[in-house]
């Protein structure tokens, strides 16, 4: 178990409660930070902006809301994978889109996974609760790559 | 008078003519041919008149016995040429006559000479015998002279003939030419008066045709090939006549229809577009009731979860009615998600298009009554399906329209211990009508107008649940091909539904 931290970029405050609640009832203790839409997000990982006083986070896994103001998931995810830095942390695109063109973007933008929120709300929190599991668990990340 | 019977006569008269012409030639040559010869005969008796005189003086001077037999036989030779110039035609001749007499004379004369010479030869002849020698002599030579002279008369005389036969012939010949000459101008004017004219005057009415105004043409009464022409011509100007007022009707409407043609177009071109101003609005209210959903859904989710969250994390500062509240508040949201479905439901199904195949409503009523069964293990329904069932539709609105059907059966039924659901087809009647019969709670028929109408529910939401629009989707799919739905029911005994597609 890795102690990274995970990145949720999500702009619904109930959206934001509800997911901590389950990654807590699933016994995940790592820290969660939380970007409240794209720009925060990536002033999070590369120390800019808001952040710049800060190191830019290495997050064990990035779960990102798809519609957001300001910079939506999407263009986030582009970026991400654009910097040498950060082309490898893990991103999970959590939307409650179903539209095919969605998934094929999020994958060709490079996603590691591309999870609905379903309309039940149990089984929207039993699938946060998994991937934060699986995510912090089980997978392995990337070394870690000192930036700047 | 027909212009062949003109040209017939014509013919013949040429011919005549040419008869006439044929038979003036011959005549004409063969009289020249006569007055030829008895130029050349008479002129053959002047010579052997003349070598004949000669002869004679030879004769005369020197009596031989070779003269004497030339001259004989010259004689002979001008005997002959006589006769010749008699067969030749000169037989009544007065002056041929008189040369033949003469001639005969002139043998014997000369016979009579010879005789003399001979008794001269013989012995001294008395002066008497001398003097009749000389006479005999005399004689003899006057004969010669007068034949000479005859023959050149008859010379004469036959060159007059000759000149006068040719002289004939000349003018015979230009009269003739003349005549033909005549003839042909005759012709030419028959020929221009009879039908050149006519056949300008016809040949103006034709120009003049706008519709068949030949008949002005006073021709149009000859009896003759020109009057034929003529009368064809009028006919045919009539038939195209008909044929132009055809033309112009078939042109009319040919104008109508181009018209009509242009018309259609139009309205079609206007439905096309239509059409596609349709599908547009279908395809935004496609994504707007997309979006509608799921922009809906996001803050139900949130409810539900805090519901939850509230439950699981504060239930022990909950008393029996906070916990009832929450349970409710949680209900509430979960009718809305199944209120927001439905209505996603049914909109959907108003705008797709029907797609036709051939279904199998057996096999997918089975497959229905399975999921049923399986959401509701502990329930003991039966369910009487009969098998190949087929209908004409679409697969997936027909699926909606079933799973509604049964679902409704399998709801309304489930206060009975146990159900019976049926599903079918009846083929009397002039369609064949599907049926779904439950023999659960029923409803009364008095509302029955109520029951395809959105939002109208015939029972309340504590004792069956449901949005009430379950079967306003049904009656629109059953609507959309093209069939008919009704129900029977009676309470506590049980509902039949039946439709047509």
């Amino acid at each position: 178990m890795n102690m990274r931290p995970i990145l949720l970029a999500e702009d619904s405050a109930d959206d934001q409660t509800l997911i901590l609640r389950s990654l807590k009832k699933h016994n995940i203790t790592n820290p969660v930070l939380i970007a409240n839409d794209g720009v925060e997000a990536l002033d999070y990982l590369f120390g800019t902006g808001a952040r710049a006083d800060e190191d830019p986070l290495r997050p064990a896994v990035v779960l990102l809301d798809m519609k957001m103001p300001r910079l939506n998931g999407l263009d986030v995810l582009e970026r991400i994978r654009k910097e040498p830095a950060t082309k490898h942390i893990p991103v999970v695109i959590l939307t409650s889109s179903d539209e095919e063109q969605d998934k094929l973007r999020s994958y060709d933008l490079g996603a590691n996974s591309y999870v609905r929120k379903p309309v039940d709300f149990n089984e929207f929190a039993e699938a946060v609760g998994k991937l934060g599991l699986y995510w912090v668990l089980l997978n392995e990340p990337p070394p870690e790559t000192r930036a700047k | 008078m027909r212009i062949k019977t003109i040209l017939i006569g014509g013919t013949l008269a040429s011919g005549a003519v040419v008869a006439v012409v044929i038979g003036y030639l011959l005549a004409a040559a063969w009289t020249v041919d006569d007055s030829l010869s008895q130029d050349t005969i008479t002129g053959a008796i002047i010579a052997s008149t003349f070598e004949q005189s000669q002869i004679l003086n030879d004769f005369l001077l020197y009596p031989g016995e070779r003269a004497r037999s030339q001259w004989v036989r010259k004689h002979e030779a001008v005997g002959y040429l006589l006769d010749d110039l008699a067969k030749a035609g000169r037989e009544e001749d007065p002056l041929l006559t008189r040369m033949r007499t003469i001639h005969r004379k002139q043998m014997e004369s000369f016979a009579r000479l010879i005789e003399a010479l001979r008794s001269a030869n013989d012995d001294q002849v008395a002066g008497g015998a001398l003097n009749e020698l000389h006479e005999h002599r005399i004689e003899v030579r006057s004969a010669s002279r007068t034949m000479l002279s005859l023959a050149t008369e008859l010379g004469q005389e036959a060159e007059e003939s000759l000149f006068r036969t040719l002289y004939g012939l000349a003018w015979g010949v230009a009269v003739l030419v003349a005549g033909m000459a005549a003839l042909l101008a005759g012709v030419w004017f028959i020929l221009g008066w009879r039908v050149v004219r006519p056949m300008a005057g016809l040949a103006r009415g034709i120009s003049d045709f706008r519709g068949g105004l030949v008949g002005k043409w006073h021709g149009i009464q000859r009896e003759d090939e020109i009057g034929d022409v003529a009368r064809a011509f009028e006919q045919m100007a009539g038939n195209l006549k008909t044929v132009m007022v055809s033309r112009d009707e078939l042109a009319m409407e040919v104008k109508i229809r181009r018209r009509a043609e242009c018309e259609a177009q139009e309205l079609a071109e206007s439905l096309n577009r239509r059409t596609s101003e349709l599908d547009s609005v279908n395809k935004e209210l496609e994504t707007f009731a997309y979006s509608v959903s799921h922009d809906l859904r996001a803050p139900l989710r949130g409810m539900a979860g805090f519901c939850q969250a509230l439950v699981e994390d504060y239930g022990d500062k909950l008393d029996d009615t906070g916990k009832d509240y929450v349970r409710r508040i949680s209900a509430a949201s979960k009718r809305m998600g199944q209120l927001i479905d439905d209505l996603l439901t049914l909109s959907r199904v108003t705008r797709i298009e029907v797609k036709r195949s051939d279904v199998n409503l057996s096999d997918m009523a089975e497959t229905i009554a399975e999921q049923l069964r399986r959401g509701e293990p502990d329930r003991k329904v039966e369910f009487k399906i009969k098998p190949g069932v087929t209908a004409q539709g679409d697969e997936a609105l027909l699926r909606t329209m079933l799973e509604n059907l049964l679902g409704n059966a399998w709801k309304y039924s489930a206060k009975n211990p146990r159900a019976t659901i049926e599903f079918g087809i009846a083929a009397n009647g002039p369609e064949p009508t599907f049926y779904i019969r439950d023999d659960g709670v029923g409803f009364d028929m008095a509302h029955a107008d109520k029951l395809f109408k959105p939002f109208q529910r015939l029972h309340g939401s504590t004792e069956f649940e449901g949005t009430g629009i379950g079967l306003a989707s049904v009656a629109n799919i059953v609507r959309r091909h093209g069939g008919r739905i009704w129900a029977d029911s009676t309470p506590d005994v049980g509902t039949t539904m039946r439709f047509t597609l």
